[in-house]
């Protein structure tokens, strides 16, 4: 099984920080990398090896300054973002896919798929 | 160091300890409530507890507290994401040797964690400025009349409402006239007023004086300062 690219975006996070510190436990399975927003250069790094997974603190008070979600998706299609908060323990995933629609039809088609 | 870490959010937990055995700490428990940590604490006597405040059946500041009371020299930092001022404040009042937000960057957490062993309280220094403002604040704010009157000037401002004058309050209070004058002296600086009506009148408005013993009609009238 291929290792899967794992990146967590952390300003001032210590729940990813420790995050990023207990999944390096399974480096057989996943690659971990921790990426500060602040850095300029990120979205370039993204795309240099794209991650399949990319997991941020949802009250991380530096998260304004990361690529926004839509971005992310132009970036990397097929990409989840899964988000986590320092106040309850659960996880919000948000997925997305590309699919080719060309008229209206087609959109509602995608829009009754999924409701 | 030996750690213990109570805190009702498992992951948050799981990557603390993580954090702190990477950094050569040795991490003695974890407890997600207030109640059980004493217990803990007292069984596992740790140097440092991280306590989150807001938890199930009972903070974490009334944890620490208790821990606390048991003198064995735990130091406490509360670990929490609560930027309320008045959990900072009370965190302090209850003796916390610091107060850490979640949104740290891990090594930052690491060195506050490290200043402790130098007697550095374990805070930022935007979160020390909060709390000296804080402090500044309640030191300017107007104390309360009944915490600042001493148990002796309660007990004279209750004499003066009966509208007894020194002579007869140094007789019913078994001391001497000059006391007496003293301590009016010391009641109506407290209280902001510049004569005994005045001292009463407040005195029954902030509930200094008990009504029940006498009319305050009796008070009427004023006797000469000291």
């Amino acid at each position: 099984m291929a290792i899967k690219r794992v990146a967590l975006i952390a300003g001032q996070s210590l729940l990813l920080n420790g995050m990023a510190s207990r999944l390096h436990n399974h480096a057989e399975q996943i690659d971990v990398e921790l990426f500060d927003p602040n850095d300029e250069s990120l979205i370039r790094q993204l795309q240099a090896s794209p991650p399949s997974i990319i997991v941020m603190d949802a009250h991380d008070p530096e998260l304004g300054n990361a690529p926004r979600l839509a971005d992310l998706f132009q970036l990397l299609p097929s990409v989840q973002v899964m988000m986590l908060t320092s106040e309850r323990s659960d996880l919000h995933i948000i997925s997305s896919r590309r699919i080719d629609i060309h008229d209206s039809e087609a959109l509602f088609e995608q829009i009754m798929a999924a409701v | 160091m030996d750690v213990l870490i109570v805190d009702d959010h498992s992951l948050f937990r799981d990557g603390i300890v993580s954090l702190l055995e990477a950094a050569g700490h040795n991490v003695v428990g974890q407890i997600g409530n207030g109640e059980q940590a004493i217990e803990l604490a007292a069984n596992s006597s740790p140097d440092l507890i991280l306590m989150d405040i807001q938890m199930p059946n009972m903070s974490g500041i009334e944890a620490m507290r208790r821990i606390k009371q048991d003198g064995s020299g735990t130091k406490v930092v509360m670990l929490t994401v609560s930027e309320d001022d008045d959990d900072l404040f009370a965190a302090a009042q209850a003796g916390a040797d610091g107060y850490l937000l979640k949104n740290l960057d891990g090594e930052e957490f690491l060195e506050l964690l490290a200043g402790l062993s130098r007697g550095e309280a374990a805070m930022t220094r935007k979160t020390a400025g909060r709390l000296l403002q804080r402090m500044s604040a309640a030191e300017a704010a107007p104390s309360n009349p009944q915490d600042v009157l001493t148990e002796r000037e309660s007990e004279l401002l209750q004499q003066v409402a009966l509208g007894l004058s020194n002579k007869e309050i140094a007789s019913a209070l078994s001391i001497s006239e000059n006391t007496v004058k003293f301590h009016v002296k010391n009641v109506l600086q407290k209280l902001n007023v510049s004569n005994r009506t005045e001292a009463v009148s407040v005195g029954i408005r902030k509930g200094l004086i008990d009504t029940s013993f006498g009319s305050p009609s009796d008070t009427e009238e004023t006797h000469p300062m000291g």
